[in-house]
């Protein structure tokens, strides 16, 4: 939000011959190629090979994560049962 | 276009920042907004010109919005005077415009908007309605609603 204060002296408009300083085309054209690279910059779920990319390799990566994990437990030895009587 | 329009926007957006190298910055986001839209630009009844300048007030309230501080725009007591017109006419003190302005900030953008385009600088109904996209009748109803909004933001600060 802006707010106005009064100013006797208020800042004088640029005559017209002082504003091809402030012209500079290069400026506007950099500011295009950013907005236009943007645009066509897709979101992850409209590509649809990409997208399906990532799932697989999640998916992948999943089922190797299980199967590790259930190797592990099968190796892991047994805890022994506390029914046994301790022996000193 | 921009040899042809770059004075024009410039000094519109120039009037609502009174900040000359703001008011380049944002000409030039104005400009590369305009060359990524160009083709949903369609003419129908509004000029390029026209169509520039809605984007140039995009621009203006965006960077308003974004401002972290409340920018302050300082006005001219000849522009303030031309206004203080509208409600009771002759010499106007120091006093008056300061309650004016201080309507004014009470305001919301939009009528802040209505306001300068019609009494800072002078535009027609139908100038503005192109402008804002809308009608020109619409135009004319918000506009006298945001002075009687203005008319009652004086009177509140008064009392």
């Amino acid at each position: 939000m802006r707010k106005f204060k009064l100013d006797h002296t208020p800042p004088e408009a640029p005559p017209k011959e002082d504003l091809s300083k402030y012209k500079d085309f290069g400026k506007v054209v950099t500011g295009y190629q950013k907005l236009a690279h943007d645009i066509h910059r897709k979101p992850l779920y409209k590509d649809r090979r990409l997208f399906i990319f990532v799932v697989i390799a999640l998916l992948l990566l999943y089922l190797i994560f299980e199967a590790e994990r259930t190797e592990k437990q099968e190796n892991a030895p047994e805890p022994p049962t506390s029914s046994q009587p301790f022996e000193p | 276009m921009y040899e042809h329009y770059f004075e024009e926007v410039f000094r519109f957006v120039w009037s609502r920042v009174k900040d000359k190298d703001l008011a380049a910055d944002l000409t030039s986001q104005t400009f590369s907004k305009a060359l990524s839209a160009i083709g949903k630009y369609k003419q129908r009844g509004v000029g390029l010109g026209a169509w520039l300048m809605r984007i140039a007030i995009n621009e203006v309230n965006m960077h308003f919005r974004q401002a972290k501080r409340r920018a302050e725009v300082p006005l001219g007591p000849q522009v303030v005077d031309r206004l203080l017109d509208e409600f009771e006419q002759g010499n106007h003190s120091d006093h008056q415009r300061q309650r004016l302005i201080n309507g004014l900030n009470a305001l919301n953008e939009e009528q802040v908007m209505l306001i300068e385009l019609r009494y800072f600088e002078g535009r027609r109904f139908a100038e503005m309605g192109t402008l804002l996209a809308i009608s020109e009748d619409n135009a004319k109803v918000r506009t006298y609603r945001a002075l009687s909004a203005l008319k009652k933001a004086i009177f509140a600060s008064d009392a």
